[in-house]
């Protein structure tokens, strides 16, 4: 369960969101871009800091404005895939899927990266770079990545902006047969309606809201607690 | 042939390029990473060694290490340091010289690092420093290694800031470019001659290491 609740101004624009996603959920952030889509996702991943509200994880707030709380990100135990996937050019596949498992043996983790890259029939691309996949194959590497440390939400950014149009369809169908095995909350920020239809349960729409009301004064942390 | 400048120019430039580096590295970092008041301050005062006249460079550093300074003083009397006409001297002026260039090839270099994937290394579990060393100054790398060459190259032949704050003392201070001028003065053409194509063929030696390594990629 991922509880969110958050004020948050940039500029002249000022984001006011409050959502709730379930176990096994995905929630899609739709709407234009500049609407707070992406900065709602970070704010959840730890990288940008809210003016107000709080983010809730299951029975943890990982970040309480009132109760001074701000998790770091290190702590916050979330799987984050940026826009272009963000994969470490400089490693090998497997050490970019075993990059963020710690303490374990060396066996236990090639072991791990082998039985992630199974479930996505991609053994075979264990030693290469980054440089040498498609772009669904770096997709399902990226997603993998994020999902090796076993986190508690998983966030995903315009997933499919960087493949072709025909890609898209066979990877929104994979992808969704892939979430259903891991049931955490899944939040996807998109701006095309077809993610929708095959991947989200739920919608929360984002506009752009230039509201000076909120410019002059931002309402109390009550005021839009859960 | 006398070999001493060389030795000297060698030394001075390898401790300058340690002192650009140091201070360097995280400067750019810095100015490609940071959001934060004054960086644009920051990023002016630290190019200003690369449009200064080095005379003026160099003066500004003696009265700043000279012994009518606090600074110079303090160096003095408590640490028993003084860096007016020695090598060390020469090293400072090198530095700041030199360091423009190392910023800059910093700050260029890790602005072409995907921040999505720095990103994705802290909601990995990793601290800052860990999401520099392994993600950041790996793929930065060949940006920090041209800005070691240039800072190199460019204290090897200081002329102006390491003659205003180190002078001449053959043996002592008396670097490649000033001895060259030395020899040329005191019309020692054989000597002015070697020195010229030594440092020549060390500069040119350099650039060229650099472009042969600027285009290899393990990935």
């Amino acid at each position: 369960m991922l509880q969110f609740s958050v004020v948050k101004s940039y500029d002249d624009f000022v984001l006011k969101k409050k959502w709730t996603a379930g176990r096994g959920e995905v929630i899609a952030l739709f709407g234009p871009s500049g609407s707070g889509k992406s900065l709602s996702l970070r704010s959840i991943a730890g990288l940008e800091k809210p003016d107000r509200g709080f983010i809730k994880i299951n029975n943890r707030y990982i970040f309480h404005h009132d109760r001074k709380i701000d998790v770091p990100v290190s702590e916050r135990r979330v799987g984050y895939v940026p826009q272009n996937y963000g994969l470490f050019p400089h490693m090998k596949i497997g050490e970019n899927i075993s990059f963020g498992m710690h303490r374990i043996s060396r066996e236990e983790k090639n072991q791990r990266v082998t039985e992630l890259l199974s479930r996505v029939g991609l053994e075979s691309k264990l030693n290469k770079y980054p440089s040498q996949l498609s772009g669904g194959e770096k997709q399902r590497i990226a997603l993998l990545r994020a999902l090796a440390n076993s986190p508690e939400v998983l966030l995903l950014d315009e997933p499919f902006s960087a493949v072709d149009i025909p890609v898209r369809k066979i990877l929104r169908n994979e992808i969704r047969e892939f979430l259903e095995q891991w049931a955490i909350p899944v939040v996807l920020v998109t701006h095309d309606p077809e993610d929708i239809d095959i991947l989200a349960v739920k919608t929360v729409h984002y506009g752009i809201d230039h509201d000076p009301v909120l410019k002059s004064g931002y309402p109390e942390t009550d005021a839009i607690s859960v | 042939m006398n070999w001493l400048p060389v030795y000297l120019s060698l030394k001075v430039a390898f401790y300058a390029t340690l002192l650009t580096a140091i201070l360097g590295i995280p400067l750019g970092w810095l100015l490609a990473r940071g959001r934060f008041a004054g960086s644009s301050f920051l990023s002016t005062v630290v190019m200003l060694p690369m449009v200064l006249p080095p005379t003026v460079l160099g003066y500004y550093l003696l009265l700043l290490i000279g012994r009518q300074s606090i600074i110079g003083r303090w160096l003095q009397d408590t640490l028993q340091i003084n860096l007016v006409f020695t090598w060390q001297g020469a090293v400072l002026a090198a530095a700041i010289v030199s360091l423009p260039l190392m910023v800059r090839a910093v700050q260029a270099s890790v602005e072409n690092v995907d921040p999505g994937a720095e990103d994705v290394a802290r909601t990995l579990g990793k601290s800052e420093l860990v999401v520099f060393s392994r993600i950041t100054l790996p793929l930065a790398w060949q940006g920090i290694l041209a800005g070691l060459v240039l800072a190199f190259a460019r204290a090897m032949g200081e002329f102006g800031a390491t003659l205003m704050v180190a002078g001449n003392i053959p043996g002592k201070t008396q670097t490649l470019s000033i001895a060259i001028y030395d020899a040329v003065q005191g019309g020692n053409y054989q000597q002015a001659n070697f020195l010229v194509i030594l440092i020549s063929v060390i500069t040119i030696g350099s650039l060229m290491a650099l472009n042969k390594f600027s285009g290899y990629k393990r990935w």
